[in-house]
């Protein structure tokens, strides 16, 4: 009788751990995506546009939102939030294009004049301002290599959830958008003069190389990034967020 | 109805197991972001932040972001409570092996070099862009090592959100690369008593009279 209590004990615990571990991984993704317009991009290797180490890199798992930030989504946060509303904005937060294309602060449309459509994609917001945004939704900014990441994952697949998301990602008369590492871009502008580069505007170990240069549309969108400042709020400059998992 | 008393103790087992992983399973379902808004971090939810600088002037004042720092001793601070002085800044991290070095001894060069008056007017900060390895304990070990005058130095630490911001309002640029080391630009940025950028200064180990000319035309004054 102990013989048989000992096996079944044994078979509990391995069909127990399966099922935990199989939920885990393939229950839990699908469940969070469908219900809050999440995409999940899985973990995996990636060979990013500025090859800084000449390997390929991990990047680690992350959800991706499948579309912009919508103008209803940013109206919720200026409302909760007064100092990011246009009138009360620092100058050195945004220029003075800020948010120019609502009614007034809280308002997005008067009724009458350009109607300014609640579920497109949020522009004329700075990176300080989708920041912000992220900050009290307690989300973040995707990284220029995650988006990269994001599309080439989603390029593969061909559900049509995840068509419409790679699409809303490329640029073929999208937004641009911001990226987390806005700051990153002008270390790759300022060559290094290898002669005299301790005077040099840039301290650079190495020369940053590029890889992939015949992808048109990654470059586009390096040199678009690379030509605009953090506190610039243009009329076709939207952001969405990702949900980093820590695991 | 009968019960095998072989099954009772199985029985109970797999019951413990299920509730055990669905603990687990709904926890970990926590981890996966929060999606309602977060409340707004408010400097009087903990004992150690102090309460943020009100009176800060201007709309061009990189005082209006209140991120926190630790400086080299610990002490929690916003940018704002440099105000009232002449702020002469530098984004460095430690590991950083020849030009930050130069940045410092260039702003060493600025100290020994403004008039005396003006000495008294004037801070020297420096930000790390590497807190996971620049901890207040590291930059105090710099400071010691450069022999920085505490009264006048202060080396900063804060989170990725917070450096990240301050290098957007400077126009810093900075990339981590693999190995953990940065390429980053070399810039001595000026503040003037209100936080407005007066002057940026590029390069490492060149002339530093610029710096000084605009340190003493902003310092008259005060």
């Amino acid at each position: 009788m102990r013989v048989q209590i000992k096996s079944f004990i044994k078979s509990v615990i391995i069909v127990q751990v399966l099922l935990t571990v199989s939920v885990e991984v393939f229950a839990y993704p699908k469940k969070i995506h469908q219900a809050n317009g999440l995409i999940y991009i899985p973990s995996g290797f990636y060979h990013p546009l500025r090859k800084v180490e000449g390997r390929n890199v991990r990047m680690r798992s992350f959800y991706i939102k499948e579309g912009f930030v919508t103008n209803q989504e940013f109206l919720e946060f200026v409302k909760a939030n007064p100092e990011w509303r246009r009138s009360r904005i620092k100058r050195i937060f945004a220029d003075r294009s800020y948010l120019i294309n609502w009614e007034n602060d809280t308002t997005l449309n008067s009724g009458t004049g350009r109607q300014v459509d609640p579920s497109a994609p949020v522009a004329f917001v700075s990176w300080f301002a989708a920041k912000a945004y992220c900050h009290w939704k307690g989300v973040e900014l995707p990284s220029f290599d995650e988006l990269q990441y994001a599309i080439e994952i989603l390029g593969k697949r061909t559900s049509k959830r995840c068509m419409n998301a790679a699409s809303s990602l490329r640029q073929n008369n999208r937004p641009w958008e911001w990226v987390e590492d806005i700051n990153s871009f002008g270390v790759a502008l300022q060559q290094s003069d290898s002669q005299s580069e301790v005077s040099s505007p840039l301290c650079a170990g190495a020369a940053v190389e590029f890889n992939n240069i015949s992808d048109y549309e990654l470059l586009r969108r390096f040199s678009y990034l690379s030509s605009i400042k953090p506190y610039y709020c243009e009329p076709n400059l939207s952001f969405r967020w990702i949900i980093k998992i820590l695991r | 109805m009968f019960i095998s008393k072989h099954i009772v103790m199985p029985a109970i087992l797999f019951g413990i197991m299920v509730l055990l992983s669905a603990y687990v399973i709904v926890t970990s379902n926590r981890e996966h972001g929060a999606l309602q808004p977060a409340k707004i971090e408010s400097p009087n939810d903990s004992c150690c932040i102090p309460p943020p600088v009100t009176d800060v002037r201007g709309e061009l004042s990189v005082y209006q972001d209140s991120s926190l720092w630790t400086d080299q001793n610990g002490k929690v601070k916003v940018l704002a409570s440099f105000s009232g002085k002449v702020v002469i800044l530098s984004m460095f991290y430690s590991h950083c092996a020849i030009s930050c070095p130069l940045i410092i001894n260039d702003m060493k060069k600025v100290e020994q070099k403004i008039s005396t008056g003006n000495r008294a007017k004037v801070v020297f900060v420096l930000v790390t862009i590497d807190p996971s390895r620049d901890t207040p304990s590291v930059l105090r070990a710099l400071s010691k090592k450069q022999n920085l005058d505490i009264n006048r130095w202060s080396l900063l630490v804060g989170n990725e959100d917070a450096v990240q911001t301050l290098a957007g309002l400077l126009g810093v640029s900075f990339i981590k690369k693999e190995n953990g080391d940065f390429d980053h630009s070399n810039q001595i940025t000026i503040l003037n008593r209100n936080g407005e950028i007066s002057y940026k200064h590029f390069g490492a180990g060149s002339s530093v009279d610029d710096i000084v000319a605009a340190v003493d035309s902003i310092s008259v004054g005060l």
